[in-house]
């Protein structure tokens, strides 16, 4: 092979940026190397579910002596399920089951998910302990919700006459959090269905600040931010369906009474991760210890047993969700866990 | 290109209807503002109407060097030049009713590329117009995305490309299966005597193996094609005026820049009638590609059957292997549904913050052979062996710099007179959105 001076030159710039190239690759793979023996186990979602995460995360590396690292991050149950959906996060935490939008974009990029219940939740909501109201019917929260109530509801006294006479001003999640999803389905009546002049937070601190510190300011969150700011904000009861109202608590989760607002909040686990054995032994670890875990974050755990199928899910590489891509406003924990699990949209 | 004429008006008038939709549409809800991907999408506030313009732009830069003894076919130049400039928009008239509409404008002059309307049903899709959604991975993945600046040219000896028809696609998350009937690309010129050519494909491809962790993807793809094409006999009064009858095997060097094809089975064409040209042929194309974290493997085989004008048969064959790492780590996307790759986005793409973008290292074996013993003889059309080594960098997903090197054993051409080498370098700059 007879090269021209020209094509001489040609190859060996050519060769020379490849050469460049390669060590920029090395480089980089060496830059890897650094962090190597650290694995790193990625969760993100739902700041409902990241309290308890949180400390799963920290027992576990606490557990793995430095061996292994979590990080947890809450972009929201919507944000977090897009970045799951590509592959770029091992768990995903999740305040509502996964839609059917969301299964359809984990279908196509290949992740395949283990649906994990972990807990249940109490839908909170808030006013200012100053506040005379005590308990509101879901209708009533309706009225102050819906969409057509933007910008024409604005004093307590619109909704319902026996409220006092209070501009009403408003704090919410945001619409990529599952909280949202939740509530404005639960109350409204379809999924993302709100008015919008109101303040949308994914940190529920941001909530907290407001309601207290304004008398006629109302927000909604989970149970754990409340019990953590009793002295701050003060949980109304809700009636719903004509019956009594009722405060969201332990108690009121477990006996089944604090409806439509209770709930179950998840964990989704790609399977092929779960073929890296730090992912595996920290989900292990995240089930085995779940009730504590769940406790401490103040939130209600669920039925040993749960915990259980979900530890046999996960040997079993049991892959798909029981929902079928829509929520199902209350439905039982123990019927969810028998229905057959699909990857498909049912509908 | 009867039926051609009928889908240029057909799509025109499914494009003048989807507006129309749009427009009543648009009264019904505030539009949502516009989301940018490189160029802004619109969509209405049910997401049922979307709409957005597209396009792409690539300059080369190249040297070419052939060496053939010191025979004619001997050159040595540089040079420089549009390769693809593209406009078109996309988007869909309803969840229904998707289009796309794709021109090249080069040289004063317009042509249609992908030039489709797209039905989707529950179960398939059925495809109407000017596309390449029926042809081989190697064809089917875009030209913004592929890892070097000229597809293997087994795809050019063997005529893929887009054409006007209607077929079919079903899919699901790892398989899909195509099929379609084609005529003439729709840009062809109406000759008098000139016969539509008719084309049959079918496509299928399967991933066993498709996963994706932080860690990288895991991917399997197969694919098989199948094609069968009839050039249906142009009349002698048009061979006569128009010189061509059947079809060509043929192709150019890797590097588009080059005029000359040295290996093609259309040497020492007596006036109007090649030596050999296809009446009918079958091509088979084999694909496989393995995507594990940052490294991907590829490889096509195609082989084809020719029943030449002439009456000799013959068969020829083709194929490449290519290896692409990430050297920034970053996995190659893959897509079930359609059993192709596409953008792989830069994990940390260049902005105000810093980030590196994209950097890719391609090494690639690209062959080519027309020749074959045939009844009587022997059809000399000439084996190319290319040997291409790729340097690409995207700092950002749209933009991309890729620098190739070629170097092209040539034997046998031109009846089996020219035997020699081709050297390519190329620098293309391109954007796209």
């Amino acid at each position: 092979m007879k090269l021209s001076k020209i094509a001489r030159l040609a190859l060996g710039a050519t060769a020379a940026l490849a050469i460049a190239a390669a060590a920029f690759g090395v480089a980089q793979a060496q830059q890897k190397a650094a962090g190597r023996g650290i694995f790193t186990i990625v969760i993100d979602g739902s700041s409902t579910v990241f309290p308890i995460s949180e400390a799963a995360g920290e027992s576990f590396q606490q557990q793995m002596q430095g061996r292994v690292r979590v990080t947890v991050a809450e972009s929201g149950t919507g944000g977090g399920f897009r970045k799951f959906c590509r592959g770029e996060t091992h768990v995903q935490d999740a305040s509502r089951p996964i839609t059917s939008t969301e299964m359809l974009a984990c279908q196509n990029s290949g992740v395949r998910y283990i649906e994990i219940p972990i807990a249940f939740d109490a839908l909170s909501v808030v006013v200012n302990p100053s506040n005379p109201v005590q308990t509101i019917t879901i209708e009533d929260l309706k009225k102050i919700w819906q969409p057509e109530a933007q910008g024409r509801i604005t004093n307590w006294r619109q909704v319902n006459p026996s409220f006092p006479n209070l501009p009403l001003s408003l704090y919410g999640a945001g619409t990529a959090s599952g909280t949202f999803d939740y509530f404005t389905e639960a109350v409204n009546g379809k999924a993302k269905a709100s008015r919008t002049d109101y303040q949308p937070t994914e940190d529920d601190n941001v909530t907290v600040q407001g309601v207290a510190g304004e008398e006629g300011a109302m927000g909604y969150f989970g149970m754990s931010y409340y019990l953590e700011n009793t002295s701050r904000v003060r949980a109304l009861g809700i009636s719903y369906q004509g019956k009594p109202p009722v405060r969201p608590s332990p108690q009121t989760v477990e006996n089944g009474t604090y409806v439509p607002l209770a709930r179950p909040i998840f964990l989704y686990v790609n399977v092929a991760a779960l073929s890296r054995p730090p992912v595996a032994q920290f989900v292990n670890h995240y089930l085995t210890n779940a009730t504590t875990l769940v406790r401490q974050a103040k939130y209600v755990p669920l039925p040993a047993s749960a915990y259980q199928t979900g530890l046999e899910r996960v040997q079993r590489k049991s892959a798909g969700t029981a929902f079928g891509g829509k929520n199902d406003i209350g439905a039982t924990i123990t019927e969810v866990l028998q229905r057959p699990l699909v990857l498909t949209p049912t509908s | 290109m009867r039926n051609s004429l009928l889908l240029r008006s057909a799509a025109l008038l499914a494009l003048t209807t989807g507006a129309g939709v749009s427009q009543a549409q648009a009264q019904s809800a505030p539009p949502p503002p516009p989301n940018f991907q490189a160029a802004p999408s619109f969509r209405d506030a049910d997401g049922g109407f979307t709409f957005k313009v597209r396009g792409r732009m690539m300059y080369d830069i190249y040297s070419v060097d052939a060496d053939f003894a010191g025979t004619v076919a001997d050159q040595s130049y540089r040079r420089s030049g549009l390769r693809r400039a593209r406009l078109g928009v996309e988007g869909q008239m309803t969840p229904k009713f998707r289009y796309q509409a794709e021109a090249t404008i080069l040289g004063g002059g317009a042509t249609w590329e992908e030039l489709r309307l797209e039905y989707v049903g529950k179960e398939a899709s059925v495809f109407i117009g000017n596309t390449n959604t029926f042809e081989p991975m190697e064809e089917l993945t875009s030209s913004r995305v592929i890892n070097f600046n000229e597809r293997a040219k087994w795809t050019e000896a063997f005529g893929t490309g887009r054409f006007a028809g209607i077929g079919a696609v079903w899919t699901g998350p790892n398989w899909s299966l195509r099929a379609g009937v084609q005529g003439d690309s729709i840009n062809n010129a109406e000759t008098a005597g000139r016969e539509e050519l008719l084309q049959a494909k079918v496509r299928g491809t399967w991933a066993p193996i498709m996963e994706r962790t932080p860690e990288g993807a895991n991917i399997l793809h197969l694919g098989v094609n199948l094609r069968y094409r009839d050039a249906m006999g142009d009349s002698p009064s048009a061979v006569a005026t128009a010189g061509r009858q059947g079809f060509r095997y043929r192709a150019r060097p890797q590097g588009d820049g080059f005029g000359d094809r040295f290996i093609d089975t259309d040497y020492g064409a007596a006036a109007g009638l090649p030596a050999f040209s296809g009446d009918t042929d079958r091509l088979y194309v084999a694909e496989v590609a393995y995507v594990r974290g940052p490294i991907l493997v590829a490889g096509n085989y195609a082989y084809s059957e020719i029943e030449s004008v002439l009456g000799a048969d013959a068969s020829f064959s083709g194929g490449n292997v290519d290896l692409v790492w990430n050297l920034t780590g970053e996995s190659h996307n893959y897509r079930g549904r359609t059993g192709d790759f596409t953008r792989t986005a830069a994990a940390t793409p260049i902005t105000v913050e810093g980030g590196h973008g994209l950097v890719q290292l391609g090494l690639r074996y690209d062959n080519v052979t027309l020749t074959d013993s045939v009844t009587g003889g022997k059809v000399r059309g000439g084996t190319q062996n290319a040997y291409v080594a790729a340097l690409n960098w995207y700092p950002i997903d749209y933009v991309g710099f890729k620098l190739n090197y070629a170097y092209n054993d040539i034997t046998g051409g031109d009846a089996g007179t020219r035997t020699g080498e081709a050297q390519v370098i190329s620098l293309r700059t391109q954007f796209d959105f």
